[in-house]
């Protein structure tokens, strides 16, 4: 089978992992994962530009590296090739290979940060999304310099605080997938743990889902088949996530 | 009295400092209360809202005049206690759904909401349906306003709907729902009275579903 991934660049060493041990043909393009920071029209136009040129190239499906992120995923529509994409909240549920283990841990530990390779290798965004950014647009990317002179330095504890979104986060968990041989990532993740004075924990990574994802091995329960002619919606279910069929 | 003009100013334009020296002065003048309230710090908190929506204003310069206002009200308050009025504010309860500990959308709603004149009752984060309507009873509260940053939690807010029916006291208050995964439609389909994009909006939405008058 010939397929098209275009995927968030946070899955690139697990999917180079994953394709290696696929018998399908994988044309893949990875995205910059700060298109996160866009809105959600941002982020899905950028997504859609791909899935557009891809279409047209008789491919038996494209396959996407996305969760919902969101709501970027909201009105996606098939045109001539179906769209497959995991059902998964976001990457960290995608990297843990279950939403349900995601949802576990997360109610058991809420405020939790997640770390995995990808996430720390690709930490700083291109100046052309930077500048169309949801904190750019709202004022949140202001270094502290830019506050003490906009505001006062006597107004900077309070603007941090109030403008800090990690301020009760408590925890910090690396999820080992197994790309990380000599834990580089996984100590420098535990030294920010220790920076913000957070406990740490490792979580066992699990990429099968990912594998099923380029084998072709779509069930029904761990992704959402979106065949030409469907549209993505947003349902009030515990997946969030509906495929219609417009009205024609 | 001309000079309660710059109390507007101070707050539209976030001086906390300025705006503490000013209700001070006319507290010492024995200036009305409620006439620093509702005819130059709402009014100020209103253009916030509406230059924020605009993209005019940056959160940092809402946050500002969200603190000018507040250092106002820590003077004001007390006095409109010890007059022994009957309260009459409208309560609103604010959180973030349980499980969830992201805070800044709801704490710019809770600004925003005090600005438009009503009693927030912060319940802050990872709040249970349970806690919703424990601090709904206790204040008579009339608006609940909850927020999720997750599509992991934001299944949370039906959850919580979900117990105000059983409670019996859903249709005793309008619940507004917002965050960054929440949709119109979600709303909706869960059973919320409304939802907004933004924390101004949604001052102006509680106001016109409470019928409070609008300017």
């Amino acid at each position: 089978m010939n397929f098209k991934l275009i995927s968030c660049e946070v899955f690139k060493q697990e999917l180079i992992h994953c394709i290696d041990k696929t018998s399908n043909n994988i044309d893949t393009e990875f995205i910059a994962k700060g298109i996160h920071d866009l809105n959600s029209e941002g982020m899905q136009s950028r997504i859609v530009k791909s899935i557009q040129k891809a279409d047209q190239k008789g491919f038996d499906a494209i396959l996407l590296g996305y969760g919902l992120c969101n709501t970027w995923i909201y009105g996606l529509a098939a045109k001539k090739t179906p769209l497959i994409i995991p059902r998964s909240h976001d990457c960290i549920g995608v990297l843990l290979g279950s939403k349900q283990k995601y949802l576990d841990y997360y109610f058991e530990n809420p405020g939790t940060y997640f770390q995995s390779v990808g996430w720390m290798e690709n930490t700083e965004n291109e100046p052309s999304i930077k500048k169309r950014s949801l904190q750019k647009l709202y004022g949140m990317d202001m270094s502290q310099e830019e506050i003490k002179s906009e505001y006062g330095e006597e107004n900077l504890d309070y603007l941090n605080d109030a403008l800090d979104q990690t301020k009760h986060y408590s925890n910090m968990a690396f999820i080992d997938t197994g790309m990380d041989s000599d834990s580089h990532f996984q100590n420098h993740a535990k030294s920010k743990a220790e920076k913000n004075k957070w406990t740490f924990d490792v979580l066992k990574g699990n990429i099968n889902l990912l594998q099923n994802l380029v084998n072709g091995h779509w069930s029904d329960s761990e992704f959402l088949i979106i065949n030409p002619g469907a549209v993505v919606q947003q349902s009030i279910d515990e997946d969030l996530v509906t495929v219609t069929k417009p009205k024609s | 009295m001309d000079y309660l003009e710059n109390l507007h100013d101070a707050v539209l334009k976030g001086n906390p400092t300025i705006a503490v020296e000013i209700t001070e002065r006319a507290l010492k003048e024995k200036i009305d209360p409620h006439i620093l309230i509702n005819e130059y710090m709402i009014r100020a908190m209103d253009e916030v809202g509406a230059r924020f929506e605009r993209f005019e204003y940056f959160i940092p310069q809402l946050l500002m005049s969200a603190k000018a206002m507040k250092g106002a009200m820590a003077l004001i308050r007390p006095l409109l206690i010890s007059e022994g009025e009957e309260d009459t504010s409208i309560y609103a309860i604010t959180g973030t759904v349980k499980g969830d500990v992201h805070d800044i959308g709801k704490n710019l709603l809770g600004a925003l909401l005090e600005g438009g004149g009503f009693r927030v009752v912060d319940l802050g984060t990872n709040v249970s349906p349970e806690q919703f309507i424990e601090a709904v009873k206790t204040h008579k509260a009339k608006l609940v306003c909850m927020s999720a940053l997750l599509t992991t939690t934001m299944p949370g807010m039906k959850t919580t709907i979900d117990a105000f029916k059983d409670a019996g006291i859903r249709d005793e208050v309008i619940m507004l729902v917002g965050g960054a995964p929440v949709t119109h439609h979600f709303a909706k389909d869960i059973g919320a009275d409304g939802y907004k994009d933004n924390a101004s909006a949604g001052v102006v939405l509680a106001k016109e579903l409470l019928g409070i008058g609008q300017k």
